[in-house]
Parts: C-alpha cells; sequence; structure tokens
C-alpha cells in the first residue's frame, strides 16, 4: 500500500473512530465528547494538507472484494487533485465545526450524541471523495444519507425536526434510485465500476451513444437529489431544522457538493453525451435563479442561507453541464470556495442565533453590529464574498469562471443555450448579492426590531468565533492568491490529472490566451462587477434608506402575486403532496384493502370449502383411525375442538407419535449403514 | 457420525428428551436452548468442512465429502435412499438456520404456558429444517418438508395470538395445497425417470418429458407455485402476515428467517435446475411476479398500523427480490438471491425480535401508540436501527449487499425485457425507504403518546445476545461479502451453468 493511500485510510478513520469512541462512551464523556472530536479531526485534517502537498501526482491502490463467477470486483483509493482539494474543504470545514459545536451545543442533552454522527458524516464524506469506484461511492453516498438523516433529527422529539429528516431521506433516496440505475447499466456495458475502467471503456465505444445519455441523467438524478437541485430540492430548507453547526456542515458546505463531485468526477464520461450536458446546465441554471427568487422573501435567517446553497449549488452544475475544461474547474472550484463562505455564513447565523437566545426571524433582529461584532464582521466578509467583491474574494473568482466558461460554451451545438444561461447567472449574481446584503442589513443594522433580543445579545465563546474568523480568512487567502496569479490560483491543480479524452474535446484551455478566451473573460469580469456591487448597493439602497423603504414597498405591491408564490416556495411542496405523498398514500392503503379482502378473500373461499371436506373426513377419521394419525387427521376439522383435545393429552400422544417415528427412520438408517 | 445426520437428528434426542424430562419450565428452557445450540456448533463445523475442501468441491449437489448414502427402503422397483449432502447453497442455508436456532430458542424463554410442549415441537421443527436442507432424496426431502408443518402448526395454533387457531389452519391449508402440488410433481418425475436421487434427477432433467415442453412446464408450474407459495410470492402471500401477526416471536423468528427460505431453497434446488426450458418460457411471469411482489409488498406494509404486520409484509417485498434474482439466471443474480435469503433471515429475524422485545413490555403493537422511544430507550433504538436500516437497505449491512447484487444480476440478464424489470424494481427501493422510515418515524421519534403502567426498560442481557450476533453478521455480511460468496460461488456457477445453452 504506497504511503499516500495509507493517509488516506488514516485520513477517513480518525472521523470513524471518534464516533466509535463516542457511540461506547455514550455516558462517560457525555458532555466531554468534544475532547475525542476535535483532536482525531485535527489528525485528519494534518493529514490532509501533507497529502495536498503534491498535487499534480495521482496515486491509485486497490484490492479484490469479492469474485463472483469469475468477475473479479475491486474497490480502492484513488488521490488525485480534486480528491486532494475535497479532502482539505472536508477536513477544515469539520474540524471547525466540531470546534464551533462545542461552544454552541453546549449543555445539549444528546452532546455526546451529536458528536458521534458529526464524526460519521465527516468519515463517509472522507470515504466518499477518497473512492477510486461508483460503489464505495455509493455506499458512502447513503452512509452520508444516514448521518444526515441522524443530524436533521436531533430535535427528533419535534414534530417539524423528524419530518424534516423523513423528508430529507425519501427525497434523496428518489434521486438515488436514479443514480443506482446509472451504476447497473454502467456495470453491464463495462463490466466495471472502477472510474478509469469505466472511463477507459466508454471511450473505446462500449457503452453505445443512447445509454450515455441515459446513464448520465441517471448519475444526475441522484446528484439533484443530494445537491438539492428542481424538483428534488424541496428538502433542503426543511433541513434546518437540524442544529445549525450541522447545516453549515452538512447542508451547505459538503455533503450538499457530493452531487456536484460525482458530476464532476464522471465527467469524462458525460461529456460524451452533449445533450446530458445541456440537460444539466439548464436543471442547474434554472435551480440558481429559482431558489434565489426565494431566498427574496424568506425571513427566517437560516432558510435565507438555505436557497441561498440551492441557488449556489445551481451555479456549480450550470457550469458544469458545459462539459469544457474551464468550465468544469470553475464548477468544482466554485465548489470549494462556496463551502468556505457559506460554511461561515452558515455559523455566522449560528452564532447570531446563539446570541440572541435561538430567534432565528430576522424580523425581530437589527442592529447587532455593535453588540457581536466579530459574528459581523465575518458574516459581512462572507456576504461580500458570496457576492462576489472583486479582487480579493474568492467567491469572486469562481463566480467570474463560471461566467466565462458558460460565455465560452462547449463549441457543440448548444453554444446558444449556454450563452443565455449567461444571462440568466449574472442576474442570479446580482440577487444573489442583494438578498445576501437583505439579510445582513437586517440583522446587524437598521433599526432592532425586538428590544428583548437586542438588549440579551451577546458575542459567542472564542470556540465559535475562532471557526469564523479562519473561515472568512481562508475566503480572503483564496481571493489574494487568485489576485496575485491572476485568476491562476492552486484550482488549476485540478485540470492536469483530468487530461482525458472526452474534456480535451472541449478544451478552451485557460491560460493559453486565444481572442476569444481573453475577449469571454474580459466581459465575464465586467458582468460579474456589475452584478456584485448592483446588488449590493440596491438591497443597500432598500434596506437603509427611507426612500429605499418607500420604492421597496411599492415595488412588492407591484408584484404581490409573485411575491406570495415565491413565499410559499413556488408550491413546490404542495405540489409534491398532491402528487407524490398522497397518490402513494392512497395507493398503499387501496392495495392493501385489495389484499385483505380480494387477494385474501379468494384463499379464505378455498379454505372454507376445505373446512367442509375437512369435517366430513374428520368425522370418517373419528371412528377409523387412533393416537397420532388421529390428531394429525384431525386438523382440517377446525381448530377449536382439537386444541381441546391437544390440551387433554392428544397433544403428547402426537409428539409421542411424530418422535418416535422419526427415530426409528434414524435407528433404521443407522443399522443399515453398519451393515 | 455423519456430520449431516448428526445435525438432523440431534434436535429430535432433544425432543425426546423433554418428554421425559421433569415439569419444570426452567428445565424445558435450558434443553430447548443447549440442542439448538448444540446444533449452531454442528452448522459452523459443517461450513468450515465444506469451506476447508479443495477449490470447488461440492459446487455441485451430492460432491462434496459430507455426503452419504444408504440403501433405505427397497420394495421391489421402488427404492429409495437414505441420503444427504450439502452444496454451497445449502450449507449456507444450514448455517442460517444454526444461527437462528438458539436464538429463537431463547427468544421463547418467555413463554409460560407449557413450556416443555413448545419445546419439544420447536425442536421437532428444527430436526424438520435442517432435514429439508441437507436431503438428497426427494422422498427424504417431503418427510422433512412434512415434519416441518405439523410442529409449526401447533406452535402457532397453542401458543399464538387471539386468532390464533384461524390463522394455524389457514397456514396449514395453505401450505399443503403446496405440498400437494408439490407431491404430484415428484411422482411425475419419479415415474418417469425411477429414481428420487436428487443430483441423479438434474443429470437426466432433459429425460423428464422428453420433447413435450407443455407437460414440462406444466410440471414446473407446479413445482413453482407449491415453493412460491412458502416464499411467499404474490398473490400466494396471504397466509403469511395473519400467520406471522398471530405467532409467538420465536416461531415468527424461524418462519420469517428459515421456512420462507424454504421455498427459494426449493425452487433453487428443483424446480429451477430441473426444468431449465421451462423456467426460460416462463421468465416473464417469474419476473412479473417478482416484481409486482417487491412493489406490492412494499406498499401494502405502508398502509399497516401494526408493527408486526408491517414487518410480516416488507417479508413479501423482500423475498420478491430473492425471485428477481433467481429468475434472472446470472451469477450475480443467483448470488443476490442466496445473499438475499440469508439477509433476510439475519434482518426479518432481528425485526420480529425488536418487535416482540416491545410487545412483551407494553403488550400491544399498535404503532400510533408509540412514540419518543429513542429519548426513552436509546439503546434500544440503536440495535432497532440497525436492523431496521439494515431491512431498509442502507450500505455496509447485508441487504444492501445482496440487493445490489441482485438489481446488478437482473440488469445483465439475456432474458427478454430485463432490464426493464429491473428498473421497475427499483421503486421497491424507495417504497423501502418509505415504509420503514414512516415506522422510525411513528415509534421512535416525537414525544411519547401514552403513559405506560411499568416504566419501560432496554433490552435485557438475554434478549441483547439474541439481538446483537444478527447486527454483527449483518455487519460482517455487508463490509465482507466475501466470507459467503467464496462458498457459494461455486455451486452458483454450476447453477447458472444450466441454463446457458437456454438462454440466448
Amino acid at each position: 500500500m504506497p504511503t499516500e493511500a495509507l493517509l488516506a485510510v488514516v485520513i477517513c478513520a480518525m472521523p470513524l473512530l471518534s464516533a466509535c469512541i463516542l457511540a461506547v462512551t455514550r455516558k462517560t464523556l457525555l458532555h466531554k465528547a468534544h475532547f475525542v472530536g476535535v483532536p482525531l479531526m485535527l489528525v485528519s485534517l494534518a493529514c490532509a494538507v501533507v497529502l495536498a502537498l503534491h498535487p499534480h501526482e495521482v496515486t491509485k491502490w486497490d484490492f479484490e472484494w469479492m469474485n463472483l463467477g469469475g468477475v473479479s470486483w475491486r474497490l480502492g483509493i484513488e488521490i488525485d487533485g480534486l480528491t486532494r482539494a475535497m479532502l482539505i474543504v472536508v477536513t477544515v470545514v469539520s474540524t471547525l465545526v466540531h470546534l464551533f459545536s462545542s461552544g454552541y451545543m453546549k449543555g445539549d442533552d444528546r452532546y455526546s450524541d451529536f458528536f458521534r454522527w458529526l464524526g460519521f458524516f465527516t468519515f463517509s464524506m472522507l470515504g466518499l471523495v477518497v473512492s477510486d469506484n461508483l460503489l464505495t461511492l455509493f455506499v458512502f453516498w447513503e452512509t452520508m444519507g444516514l448521518s444526515s438523516y441522524k443530524l436533521i433529527g436531533h430535535y427528533f422529539q419535534k414534530e417539524s425536526a423528524y419530518l424534516a429528516c423523513k423528508k430529507a431521506f425519501m427525497t434523496t433516496r428518489v434521486g438515488d434510485a436514479g443514480m443506482f440505475l446509472a451504476l447497473l447499466a454502467l456495470f453491464f456495458f463495462t463490466g466495471s465500476l472502477q472510474f478509469d475502467d469505466v472511463f477507459a471503456k466508454a471511450a473505446a465505444g462500449a457503452i453505445p451513444a443512447a445509454a450515455i445519455l441515459w446513464i448520465s441523467l441517471g448519475l444526475f438524478m441522484g446528484a439533484a437529489g443530494k445537491s438539492a437541485q428542481f424538483p428534488l430540492h424541496i428538502w433542503l430548507p426543511d433541513a434546518m431544522e437540524g442544529p445549525t453547526p450541522v447545516s453549515a456542515l452538512i447542508h451547505a458546505a459538503t455533503m450538499v457538493a457530493a452531487g456536484v463531485y460525482l458530476i464532476g468526477r464522471m465527467m469524462t464520461l458525460i461529456a460524451m453525451s452533449p445533450e446530458a450536458l445541456v440537460v444539466i446546465s439548464c436543471v442547474g441554471g434554472f435551480t440558481a435563479i429559482f431558489a434565489a427568487a426565494i431566498a427574496f422573501t424568506a425571513t427566517d435567517i437560516k432558510k435565507v442561507l438555505a436557497y441561498s446553497t440551492i441557488s449556489q449549488l445551481g451555479f456549480m452544475f450550470t457550469a458544469l453541464g458545459v462539459g469544457s475544461d474551464i468550465a468544469w474547474q470553475a464548477g468544482l472550484f466554485h465548489l470549494v470556495t462556496h463551502a468556505f463562505f457559506k460554511a461561515c455564513l452558515f455559523l455566522g447565523s449560528g452564532s447570531v442565533i446563539h446570541a440572541c437566545h435561538h430567534e432565528q426571524d430576522m424580523t425581530r433582529m437589527g442592529g447587532l453590529w455593535k453588540k457581536i461584532p466579530v459574528t459581523g464582521a465575518t458574516y459581512g466578509f462572507a456576504c461580500l464574498a458570496i457576492a462576489g467583491l472583486p479582487f480579493i474574494t474568492s467567491g469572486f473568482w469562481s463566480k467570474d469562471q463560471i461566467l466565462m466558461g458558460m460565455l465560452l460554451g462547449n463549441g457543440g451545438p448548444y453554444d446558444g443555450v449556454y450563452r443565455m444561461l449567461f444571462y440568466v447567472l449574472a442576474l442570479t449574481a446580482t440577487m444573489t448579492a442583494f438578498y445576501m446584503f437583505r439579510s445582513f442589513w437586517l440583522t446587524f443594522f437598521t433599526k432592532p426590531r425586538d428590544h428583548h433580543v437586542h438588549d440579551h445579545a451577546h458575542e459567542s465563546p472564542i470556540s465559535m468565533t475562532l471557526a469564523l474568523v479562519v473561515l472568512a480568512g481562508l475566503a480572503l487567502v483564496d481571493g489574494v492568491t487568485n489576485a496575485l496569479s491572476d485568476g491562476q490560483g492552486w484550482q488549476t491543480a485540478f485540470l492536469p490529472n483530468h487530461g482525458d479524452h472526452a474534456l480535451a474535446r472541449f478544451a478552451k484551455t485557460w491560460g493559453h490566451e486565444g481572442d476569444q478566451v481573453h475577449h469571454a473573460h474580459s466581459t465575464a469580469v465586467v458582468f460579474s462587477m456589475i452584478a456584485c456591487f448592483g446588488g449590493i448597493g440596491l438591497s443597500a439602497f432598500a434596506y437603509l434608506t427611507s426612500a429605499g423603504e418607500r420604492v421597496r414597498k411599492a415595488a412588492r405591491a407591484q408584484i404581490q402575486p409573485l411575491y406570495d408564490a415565491a413565499k410559499r416556495k413556488f408550491f413546490m411542496d404542495d405540489i409534491a403532496e398532491a402528487v407524490v405523498i398522497q397518490p402513494t398514500k392512497f395507493l398503499g392503503e387501496l392495495l392493501y384493502q385489495a389484499d385483505a379482502k380480494g387477494v385474501d378473500g379468494i384463499v379464505d373461499g378455498v379454505g372454507a370449502a376445505a373446512r367442509i371436506t375437512g369435517t366430513v373426513s374428520a368425522v370418517a377419521d373419528d371412528k377409523v383411525v387412533d393416537g397420532a394419525v388421529h390428531a394429525a387427521a384431525g386438523i382440517p376439522s377446525g381448530g377449536g375442538r382439537l386444541f381441546n383435545r391437544a390440551q387433554t393429552g392428544r397433544m403428547r400422544n402426537y409428539l409421542f407419535g411424530a418422535v418416535g417415528a422419526i427415530g426409528l427412520f434414524a435407528v433404521i438408517v443407522l443399522y443399515m449403514r453398519r451393515g | 457420525m455423519n456430520l449431516l445426520v448428526l445435525i438432523t437428528f440431534l434436535p429430535l434426542v432433544g425432543a425426546a428428551l423433554l418428554l421425559f424430562a421433569g415439569r419444570q419450565a426452567q428445565t424445558a428452557r435450558w434443553i430447548g436452548l443447549g440442542f439448538s445450540a448444540a446444533t449452531t456448533v454442528l452448522a459452523f463445523m459443517a461450513w468450515n468442512q465444506f469451506a476447508a475442501g479443495p477449490q470447488g468441491h461440492g459446487a455441485v449437489f451430492g460432491s462434496s465429502p459430507l455426503a452419504i448414502s444408504v440403501p433405505w427402503i427397497e420394495a421391489g422397483k421402488f427404492k429409495v435412499n437414505f441420503a444427504m449432502d450439502v452444496d454451497g447453497i445449502s450449507v449456507f442455508m444450514v448455517l442460517l438456520t444454526g444461527i437462528l436456532a438458539p436464538i429463537a430458542a431463547a427468544a421463547g424463554f418467555g413463554i409460560e404456558r407449557n413450556p416443555r410442549g413448545f419445546y419439544a415441537l420447536y425442536l421437532l421443527l428444527l430436526s424438520g429444517m435442517y432435514g429439508t436442507f441437507v436431503a438428497e432424496d426427494l422422498f427424504l426431502f417431503y418427510v422433512f418438508w412434512e415434519v416441518m408443518l405439523l410442529p409449526m402448526y401447533f406452535l402457532i395454533g397453542i401458543w399464538g395470538g387471539p386468532k390464533r387457531e384461524f390463522a394455524a389452519i389457514k397456514f396449514f391449508l395453505y401450505t399443503l395445497a403446496g405440498s400437494v402440488l408439490m407431491l404430484g410433481a415428484f411422482l411425475a418425475i419419479y415415474f418417469k425417470l425411477g429414481t428420487f436421487d436428487i443430483s441423479e434427477i438434474l443429470v437426466r432433467q432433459a429425460d423428464i418429458y422428453k420433447g413435450e415442453p407443455a407437460t414440462r412446464l406444466t410440471l414446473f408450474a407446479a413445482l413453482f407455485i407449491g415453493f412460491a407459495i412458502k416464499v411467499p410470492l404474490f398473490p400466494f402471500h396471504t397466509w403469511l402476515p395473519l400467520a406471522h401477526v398471530e405467532a409467538p416471536t420465536p416461531i415468527s423468528v424461524i418462519l420469517a428467517g428459515v421456512l420462507l427460505k424454504m421455498g427459494g431453497y426449493g425452487l433453487m434446488r428443483m424446480a429451477y435446475p430441473w426444468f431449465p426450458d421451462a423456467v426460460v418460457t416462463a421468465w416473464p411471469w417469474l419476473a412479473t411476479l417478482a416484481v409486482v411482489s417487491i412493489i406490492y409488498g412494499a406498499f401494502v406494509a405502508m398502509a399497516q398500523t401494526d408493527w408486526k404486520k408491517l414487518v410480516a409484509y416488507s417479508s413479501v417485498s423482500h423475498m420478491g427480490y430473492v425471485i428477481l434474482g433467481l429468475s434472472a439466471l446470472t451469477n450475480e443474480g443467483v448470488t443476490g438471491a442466496v445473499l438475499q435469503m440469508f439477509s433476510h433471515g439475519l434482518l426479518s429475524g432481528m425485526m420480529f425480535l425488536l418487535v416482540g422485545v416491545m410487545y412483551d413490555q407494553v403488550h400491544h403493537r399498535e404503532m400510533a401508540r408509540f412514540g419518543g422511544l429513542a429519548s426513552k430507550l436509546p439503546k434500544y433504538t440503536f440495535i432497532a436501527m440497525v436492523g431496521f436500516f439494515g431491512s431498509l437497505g442502507l450500505p455496509g449491512l447485508s441487504g444492501f449487499v445482496s440487493e445490489m447484487m441482485v438489481f446488478f444480476g437482473a440488469f445483465g440478464s439475456k432474458l427478454p425485457d430485463a432490464k426493464l424489470y429491473t428498473i421497475i424494481g427499483t421503486i421497491g427501493v424507495v417504497m423501502g425507504a418509505v415504509y420503514i422510515l414512516v415506522m422510525i418515524q411513528k415509534i421512535f421519534l416525537g414525544k411519547p403518546k401514552e403513559k405506560h403502567e411499568h416504566e419501560l426498560h432496554e433490552p435485557s442481557v438475554r434478549e441483547w445476545l439474541m439481538l446483537a450476533p444478527l447486527g454483527v453478521l449483518s455487519l460482517v455480511i455487508g463490509v465482507w461479502p466475501r466470507v459467503a460468496v467464496d462458498i457459494i460461488d461455486p455451486s452458483v456457477r454450476a447453477f447458472t451453468a444450466l441454463f446457458a445453452s437456454h438462454v440466448k
């Protein structure tokens, strides 16, 4: 086993170890669980940093898991640039969330359980990104779903919490069914589930074009479930029922990014089908603007972030759907930058909620800037990052590259669609800046609207603020390094390892400035700057000035129906209820009735006929046969009579008879054998 | 002494001993448990001996070093051998029986009503089950098959719930109907070939009504229905929910864990390999019934209000996977089917135990009246999650591996429309999550709905010893299926090879 693979195993094993220790010591370590979780995560993080030092090398290691009918099922580890980046993201965010939770969850009854599932989740996510095959990827994909279920349902005594965790699991399961079918088809055509094999066989033409389309869509169905893309996004806002650190780790930074990772990882295959690509882009683009619209109307600070997450994930899918190397890199780059600033935003919202004694409604906040300055400053910087403040924030660079990738397209038949999506994303970026700053103004500035909340607000302990500062710092560092290298930051390390046919087909290779690339770049920069400053400026005007407030109210009156629809999440939950849930329940009930009355009715009818015959034969038997045979033959004559007999000793007769008869067989057999 | 003979008749010795033992309940319980546990040891020994043999030995039934065959009944032309053997598939089923035997015996410790009779019948049942899995002679097989039936009837009928008598009779008649069909087919085969030897019939299967495909199809159908009742496959499943709900916990465990596997085993051992042409002809029917069972069982499970009935209907759904994988006639599919039988044995056994543990405390099974167990009983909840999520097909536990193999096998099958059936079958995967999660919500989450007379308590040591091994085994198979696959693979290959010339 190569050292690097061993390191990867250690990285994955640490959080699992933490989960196991905490499972065993539930009571003894109850309120000291972070003493297990945090140090082990730090070990993991250190190993991930060591691994990241050689981003251009690819390490592989596998073993035979099963040999079935001559087909070898191999599983293993593959570490390339993308995996390294993901390992860093997951370990960093997870470590900080562990740290943050030690403050935020203090005094919780199920403190230890919380850390246990946090550890198990981290293990699953890490396992997912080091997998060299789709099978273990799927395995971890599902165990991650379980952790998410457990963590959303942390407060499972609350109805909203247990409904939310169920909804999350079921919705993602629908997507998983599609993904599973894609796995079946891949195995059918290529006889393997290892990425290398699959890509090599696909390139050699082992999979028909139509099948590639369907397989890609199946994979995307799984990704859409996990990464909350329309129409499978409905679970994510509800998932905010989980404790806020969970929202940060799972429902913003890492797990929801697993779908993006999957599509990114499988891009070599998916890029062979331009139709699949364009579907992914369109769904992503639609989700981005759709969720942004809902975010405008949310008043719960976590719900704003939830819809913004859905929207940002939409950005990533839109980019990946282009299939060119630039857009591919941009989509995954955005995954990384988003993970840091969104974790910062979520933990920041957690800090706000903590400060306000579990008040989440922004309409009751306001003026908290002075009360909780560290939280306010980090939240503000993360807002700048997601809005894409030029040059010094990471979000600017990744969003800019996405926009550029959209403009360039892939040279295929659907470039027009991508260009249209460019405008959709540019508009969404403006909306993003607007609604994110709306939440910032409403929370930290404007007049305090609830004096009770305001007066009792207090800054969070160091364990929490430290996590915020580090995450905000990462967004800054990321931005600055890119600024220094003119957008050629560390994320370029993704690419060389993916130098394969399908991507090369659409190569627009970044860095070899063709005129086209250069031109697209300039346009993208202009649009992202307009989006950022326009959005921030508008929201400042609308929420910080009295003139703005009048305009805002007038504008809202103009679009009242649209506003109401957005407020009700565009009726998606109602539609799901009416179209899927109720019919399913009804069908279950219907089939059960049919089962009890129809299928079983026939059987009982036959049974009744048999009983009549049985009674007749039992009467005959009574007079002819005796002992053991008697009891046995009496059975069809109806229970009551028989069991009365059984209790008066008949059963013993039967037993003696049966045991004796079989015993006799045995004796005969043994006797014959000797002879 | 031959291990297979020993494992089959040892429980019988226990049953005989019980008849002469005193009336003390405790004695009966420990004799019951002791003899069951002894068969567990023997089952592991048999597994070990089988596994220790050279590569690929015992792939075909009748060729392992454990085999025994002595002339038994001879009356003119009528010859019956006392023949026993195992192949990779049956040794696996013997192991499953061995694992569940002491667990179910321990689950019966709570039974107050005539424990002596209970354990005597239980041990008799055990003999029947082992005998069925190892019999190599049709006559012997049939004897054991019927030996199982009677104790089961009494165990449900005497120790069951309020509607036990009706349930017992229904179970009996239903199974008897299956036995009659089976017996008819056996006799038809005997009169054609003049032998009861299962492995010899396999070799000469082409001679059974050679050139009369319609007759062969009829015989196959008779065998198939006979075994499908036991599986149970839609629409022959209606005895199952009733029998399960009325049966006492240990009997539910055995019923779901082992008896249902008799059906699948019979199909693998007899119906399918003897009539490969008919299987291929009947494939659309087989696949349809399998897929309908998977989905139908899941939907009906969802509509249940009785906890135990939900678990019972989940069996219909899960056993549908067995038929789908088996009928696909691919290595993956058949391996998946065998693993699914084993996994379902572990997990459904576990689920019935879990229901039973709670029933013993609250004396009802109405899901609507539960709630909030997770906060009251965290340990019980933990082990329950292993069982229920295993049943839902969570990766890492055995249910996932087996269902996955079934789907891989079915998708890769060369039979017509195999992919379509597989795709429809995945609805079952989603629905499986639905009914399990709804149930978990009702029982474990939320707040407690009613006060109980006595404070609820966590599982006792005895109950842990019943539950934990099943969870651990499920985990072992789920993570490292090789322990099983390496043993069953040669037999599976031999099985699928029979169909090679029929599947185009």
